[in-house]
């Protein structure tokens, strides 16, 4: 009868029981590693769970095993007969918490996915929310360069004709040429010209062109728009809601600057909400043109703030700069629009967006 | 007593009342049962759920974005191994069953026993208690994966650590 000895079986079974005995260690270290980079990473966290069980799992085996081995070789096989169920035991048990463990990668997998696909949505709202605040900006630094020149220009101008006009009779009473009859009344005459030239370019700054104007789905805004806000909103637990017009609401506009208002429009009711209180937006056909109404149940405005609101510089200092409204009603009159603000104390507060749908007549008025 | 059977039909009435009458003669419960025997099949349970977890646990790396990442494939090769050892070690667990203590004779001061290789079982014996041959691997296969999703996100790489886009 051929007889193997069974020492290979014996070394494979001694030395692998150790190198799982550590390769399980291993493992669990890398997991805590893992987890040491960010501690509310739930792939990390179930690395570590998954790798515990791990560990459970080898080291009960690994011990069964090397303790078998080592009560043969004191010559106590006996004593292993009576570890013998128990070892089995914990082994069975660890086999079931590990697959027990195993199984939750689905779980992991979704929250994983929905994490990043989160991540990329505040990434996207975040780049979309830093180009429109640099779009605000500008806007606002237009607007302010252009006002102040007409400013300049209106009060200047008056006196600056009358110099030149002066100037340029007293030359021609004199009957002659003002180079020749007064060296300085010239150069009075020629500095006349020079500011009158100037008064031309501060105007013509007002009348700069303006951005481009094309058909625009104003629901389609207002979803933009809420999309954006939305993480603002549900961090301070305000609802925002939506009722949408399944009709496209289309208008002539300027994406960018619609986007301004409407989303200043928002954020204002949003800030006026306290946490629980909800957001409305409604879309909808009006007459001969289209609607945007913003409503929430905050607690409203003052009937003497009421008619402040839209006036520039007003509501300095409650906060922000004062001038967001004012801007807002400049926006939607360029759009030869109307916004309507009606309010009540402590029932809250509607703000309703009306623009024509046919706007032939916008580029004549020239406001942007 | 009539106002509590008031409704019953006559027949359930009485079944109700004579019902006490089966305490006087009880048979026996089994109410526990003895655990003797099932040890191993609970055992051999337990590396079929072993199994199956394993199994899952490829399937979702291998069918998903995971499957893609180095580090990953290494996790689903070392649950692959697993799953591999389960149905060795399933299989050896009968094996072990099928061989009497006859073929493993001992001589007088010797530690190791020698196997006498009478049938195939024997030598089925044999291999299949060699099981660490995969269930090392297996574990390697874990710590390399683990270290590989440890250095991309060293790198700064969350994407191929497995932590989303």
């Amino acid at each position: 009868m051929i007889t193997l000895s069974l020492l290979p079986v014996w070394a494979i079974d001694i030395i692998g029981s150790a190198l799982m005995f550590v390769g399980s260690l291993l493992c669990l270290r890398m997991a805590y590693k893992i987890l040491a980079r960010d501690e509310e990473d739930p792939l990390a966290t179930y690395l570590v769970w998954f790798c515990g069980a791990l560990c459970a799992f080898a080291v009960s085996r690994a011990v069964g095993h090397i303790v078998k081995h080592l009560l043969v070789f004191a010559g106590r096989p006996d004593w292993w007969q009576h570890l013998a169920p128990i070892s089995g035991s914990i082994n069975t048990l660890t086999f079931v918490a590990i697959a027990s463990v195993t199984l939750f990668i689905h779980r992991m997998q979704t929250i994983i996915n929905r994490m990043a696909s989160d991540r990329n949505k505040i990434e996207r709202t975040g780049r979309e929310l830093l180009e429109l605040n640099r779009a605000l900006e500008s806007t606002v630094f237009e607007r302010t360069r252009a006002e102040m020149a007409l400013r300049v220009a209106h009060d200047i101008r008056n006196p600056v004709v009358i110099i030149g006009g002066l100037v340029r009779r007293l030359a021609q009473e004199a009957g002659r040429p003002p180079a020749a009859a007064d060296d300085r009344l010239a150069r009075i005459s020629e500095q006349a010209e020079r500011l009158e030239d100037l008064v031309a370019r501060f105007e013509s700054i007002n009348t700069a062109a303006p951005g481009a104007f094309l058909p625009l789905d104003l629901g389609a805004l207002a979803e933009e728009c809420v999309a954006l806000l939305a993480t603002e909103a549900a961090e301070k637990g305000v609802g925002l809601a939506t009722s949408l017009s399944p009709a496209l609401l289309l208008f002539q506009g300027n994406e960018r600057l619609m986007k301004i208002a409407i989303m200043h429009l928002i954020r204002n009711s949003i800030e006026a909400c306290r946490p629980g209180e909800t957001v409305r937006l409604t879309t909808e056909l009006a007459g001969d043109g289209v609607m945007l109404r913003i409503e929430d149940n905050g607690p409203g405005i003052a009937p003497e703030r009421l008619g402040l609101i839209m006036t520039p510089l007003a509501e300095q200092g409650r906060r922000g700069t004062g001038l967001g409204l004012s801007y807002v009603k400049q926006i939607i009159e360029g759009h030869q629009g109307d916004l309507v603000i009606t309010s009540q104390p402590g029932a809250g507060t509607e703000v309703e967006i009306l623009l024509p749908t046919h706007l032939g007549a916008l580029r004549e008025r020239e406001i942007w | 007593m009539n106002s509590l059977f008031r409704g019953f039909p006559r027949w359930r009435r009485m079944l109700l009342a004579t019902a006490p009458l089966v305490l006087l003669a009880p048979p026996p419960a089994h109410a526990l049962q003895t655990h003797a025997y099932e040890g191993l099949y609970l055992h051999q349970i337990a590396h079929l759920f072993f199994l199956a977890a394993m199994l899952f646990f490829v399937v979702r790396i291998r069918r998903g974005r995971l499957g893609l990442m180095r580090p990953w494939q290494l996790m689903a090769a070392g649950a692959g191994l697993l799953a591999l050892w389960n149905i060795w070690a399933f299989g050896g667990h009968f094996v072990e069953l099928l061989v009497p203590e006859n073929s493993l004779p001992r001589e007088p001061g010797q530690v190791v026993p020698r196997l006498a290789l009478v049938s195939w079982r024997e030598v089925a014996y044999f291999i299949v208690k060699m099981d660490h041959l995969l269930a090392v691997p297996a574990i390697f296969c874990f710590y390399f994966g683990m270290r590989g999703i440890h250095r991309a996100l060293a790198a700064g790489d969350n994407q191929s650590a497995g932590g989303g886009a």
